[in-house]
């Protein structure tokens, strides 16, 4: 198991220094001249100069790959350009708010997603069944987008229950502002949860330990949370790791929509300024983040899963 | 048959969609207060996050907005105004003593925040050569381009030396950030130069809390003393997006904000929670620029053609969904040398008998766009009209970071490929800024129609130089009238701004909509 952990962490390593490779080629063959875009029509052209050679712009791109490793190493992402702030406090001051988002858009998926999905699962073929279904394929359908407007405006402009913009000030007004965005968030994923489980649940319940357990006359309830459940949630903690990395990206248009601060709109705001310390830097610690959420959920299905758990140690 | 611990039946789902719908029938309450209710507090949307609150190295109007709350400008200009009228603010007096020497004398007492002691003219001095010394490498050196230096004649008292006239001075520079005066003793403490910790306050208003990208609060500056401000306390919240800007009004989660150009029309007949609705002409000014170097347009009577071949109502209709109106120049009303007539209007006749002339026919070009609603619709309206003269347009639509390299010659030689092209600028509210990019000296910088006109140049040099706004009208309009007949332009219209503003809160406006914040008051 510790093996295990230790190649795939090293995987994860290697996916990460390959993405940022890839990024800074990407992000330099876009047209466009980030100095201008960041001095504007008045810069002179010794201003112009002097901006490039600090935004390490008259280097080649290898050097300028090796040179962001080589501080890297040192823990320093650089400096934004327009401000001059260290690019890492820049970026730490917006993650909370990013991550405090895609946990509530988690809770919103992952709390009525298995319930639903197991009231499919328990009662397959009935009226609830097939509710299910269609509100997990509509929610599915629709775009996230359209659903965060359409929660704006029911939530806050008609009702007036809800603010339409910011992300609060600490305790409740946080939790308050963070109810629609995660909704909108999250909403969809209530859909791929419930779906992927009530498949899971009844491909688990037709085994052969489950017929055993209630020929022992266990209680359905035993049944299920303790021999169904267990084996049928995991590849939903898999489908949940990649969601992580679907409501990162999805992240964008929520801190967008909501006027939310966050990792998605500085990275978008970053791009288009040409502001290249932030995207980089940005990416590369959200793609830390996707790729240790997905090393946690593989650890746990292994951990949970004796199956998988005895083919590593044989 | 299974069961399961919470059981769904038809009653529990009657009884949930009438507890559902007894909480939709509950009155609604605003998510946040209204001013009245919260201790004096405005809220505003800001374009941006600031990231440069130095008067050396401001980078957006963001900034702007927020430096004129945090400093004592020298002049401020009026709010309320149809013209670009300016007063007094950290000056008490300022005087044109002849074309190259301006006395000024400071109000005593605007004092510094810390111990940096009061505002003296030692401070103006060092602050206004400060931005013109180009070792400091201020993005704003211009604005004082003319400065040879300030005699301190007393503690309050002072002379602006310029090298040369410099009109702009009284209209855009003073008025300006470029006219702020701060400490050498707080600028030198803070290493030469800050970014948005102000190293010391003067203005009305002082940062009491910055969250980057989340808000910006401002608390009332009790040492402040030049004019009474209403509000103790200013939260500016950074949204990019108009539209969400426009959500959180009407959810009362904002006091001011702009709207976005697409919700004029919606906002004008009805604006939201009984607010006050105001349009104003800004300055950003619009064209449709012509490369005359590029081969199909070397040929003046070809550009000429284009621009008898559109009719300027109908793309600005189409653009600004008639919210805003055609113009005749590129210098917005209110400002000296404003321009009423256009020279070529939309004739397609003579349009098809110039390229008839010109020996061309069945001609395609490009018109490159930024991605933007506004640009889209005008330029499928110009696409429909060239092609009523025969001249078959192709969109290309570019991100922001690509198009403004388009013409760039530094930027390669993609500039030789550029026809048609769709335009903005903003400007300072001195014409001066309006027109000094089509001199020739711009020519492949800002300059794409590679307009090269001497006579412009010259005139553009001489109405910098000219303190007489009576004197300098007509060179700005002449000029206007050279840029229109080198065909290269058709100018479009000067871009609408509205916001909205919540009852019982009384904004303070500059003719542009720009709004001065801290002149904001309630009524």
């Amino acid at each position: 198991m510790i093996g295990y952990a230790l190649k795939r962490l090293a995987l994860s390593a290697a996916v990460v220094a390959l993405v940022v490779a890839a990024l800074f080629v990407m992000i330099y063959a876009v047209p466009g001249d980030p100095v201008r875009v960041a001095l504007g029509p008045r810069a002179s052209e010794a201003l112009i100069a002097e901006l490039r050679e600090r935004m390490g712009l008259d280097s080649p791109i290898w050097m300028q790959i090796g040179l962001f490793y080589w501080s890297l190493f040192q823990g320093d992402l650089g400096r934004d350009v327009i401000s001059g702030e260290p690019v890492l406090r820049i970026i730490m001051a917006q993650l909370p708010d990013t991550m405090r988002l895609i946990a509530g858009a988690m809770v919103v998926a992952i709390v009525p997603g298995v319930a639903l999905g197991v009231l499919s699962a328990t009662h397959r073929g009935s009226l609830l069944d097939r509710l299910t279904s269609l509100f997990s394929v509509s929610v599915m359908a629709v775009p996230s987008f359209l659903i965060a407007i359409y929660l704006l405006l029911v939530f806050s402009i008609q009702l007036g229950w809800f603010p339409a913009i910011g992300a609060g000030r600490g305790g409740f007004d946080t939790l308050w502002r963070l109810v629609l965005p995660s909704l909108a968030l999250g909403l969809a994923w209530i859909g791929y949860t419930a779906r992927i489980l009530r498949a899971s649940v009844l491909e688990v319940m037709g085994e052969s330990h489950v017929r055993t357990a209630r020929a022992f006359g266990l209680s359905q309830q035993k049944i299920m949370y303790d021999y169904v459940l267990r084996i049928a949630i995991l590849p939903t903690i898999t489908i949940l790791g990649i969601g992580f990395g679907q409501m990162l990206s999805g992240a964008v248009f929520a801190e967008i929509v909501f006027g939310r601060p966050g990792i998605g709109k500085l990275v978008y705001d970053a791009i288009i300024a040409r502001n290249y310390p932030i995207i980089t830097g940005a990416v590369l610690v959200t793609t830390v983040f996707f790729v240790l959420v997905n090393l946690v959920a593989d650890l746990l299905i292994a951990w949970l899963d004796p199956r998988v758990r005895h083919g590593l140690s044989s | 048959m299974t069961t399961f611990p919470f059981e769904l039946n038809r009653r529990r789902v009657l009884g949930g969609l009438a507890a559902g719908a007894a909480g939709l029938a509950l009155p609604a309450h605003r998510a946040l207060a209204q001013v009245e209710g919260d201790g004096g507090r405005l809220r505003a949307r800001l374009y941006a996050d600031i990231s440069n609150l130095d008067p050396a190295f401001w980078t957006s109007a963001s900034d702007a907005l927020v430096i004129e709350c945090l400093f004592a400008f020298s002049m401020q200009f009026e709010t309320g105004t149809e013209s670009f009228d300016t007063v007094p603010l950290a000056f008490k007096r300022v005087e044109q003593i002849d074309d190259t020497h301006v006395e000024f004398e400071l109000n005593e007492g605007i004092a510094y925040s810390g111990d940096y002691g009061e505002m003296t003219a030692e401070d103006a001095k060092f602050s206004w050569e400060r931005i013109a010394d180009p070792e400091t490498k201020s993005p704003y050196a211009d604005d004082w381009a003319q400065l040879d230096h300030v005699d301190v004649t007393g503690r309050y008292t002072g002379t602006i030396v310029l090298k040369a006239p410099f009109a702009p001075l009284f209209t855009s520079t003073l008025p300006g950030v470029s006219g702020v005066i701060l400490p050498r003793a707080a600028i030198e403490a803070a290493g030469g130069r800050f970014s948005t910790e102000p190293p010391v306050y003067s203005g009305p208003y002082r940062i009491r809390e910055w969250q980057p990208r989340t808000r910006l609060v401002l608390e009332r500056n009790p040492d402040f003393t030049l004019y009474e401000v209403e509000f103790d306390e200013i939260e500016l919240i950074p949204i990019e997006d108009p539209k969400t800007a426009e959500l959180g009004f009407e959810a009362g989660d904002l006091d001011h904000a702009q709207t976005s150009i697409s919700s004029i029309g919606r906002y004008q007949g009805s604006p939201p929670r009984d607010a006050s609705f105001d349009q104003f002409t800004g300055l950003n000014y619009n064209w449709l620029g012509m490369n005359e170097e590029n081969e199909v347009f070397k040929d003046q009577r070809v550009r000429r053609a284009i621009q008898h071949g559109i009719s300027r109502e109908a793309v600005v209709d189409a653009a600004y969904l008639g919210s805003a109106k055609p113009s005749a120049g590129i210098i917005a009303p209110g400002l000296v040398g404003h321009r009423e007539a256009n020279l070529y209007d939309h004739d397609p006749a003579r349009a098809i008998e110039l390229l008839a002339e010109a020996g061309v026919s069945g001609l395609t070009v490009s018109l490159a766009i930024q991605q933007t609603t506004e640009d889209l619709a005008a330029a499928q309206v110009i696409q429909a009209l060239l092609a009523e003269i025969g001249v078959t347009v192709r969109i290309d639509q570019y991100e922001s970071g690509t198009y403004w390299s388009l013409g760039v010659e530094a930027a390669g030689d993609q500039w030789r490929d550029l026809q048609l092209f769709l335009f903005s600028f903003t400007m300072q509210p001195d014409p001066s800024w309006a027109t000094v990019w089509f001199t020739p000296e711009q020519v492949g910088v800002w300059n794409w129609q590679r307009f090269n006109n001497e006579e412009f140049g010259r005139l553009h040099r001489e109405a910098s130089a000219e303190m007489d706004p009576v004197r300098r009208a007509p060179i700005y309009v002449r000029m206007q009238e050279i840029m229109e007949e080198s065909g290269d332009f058709v100018f479009l219209t000067f871009e609408p701004v509205a916001t909205l503003t919540a009852p019982g809160i009384r904004a303070a406006m500059r003719p542009d909509g720009t709004p001065i914040l801290s002149r904001f008051g309630r009524g």
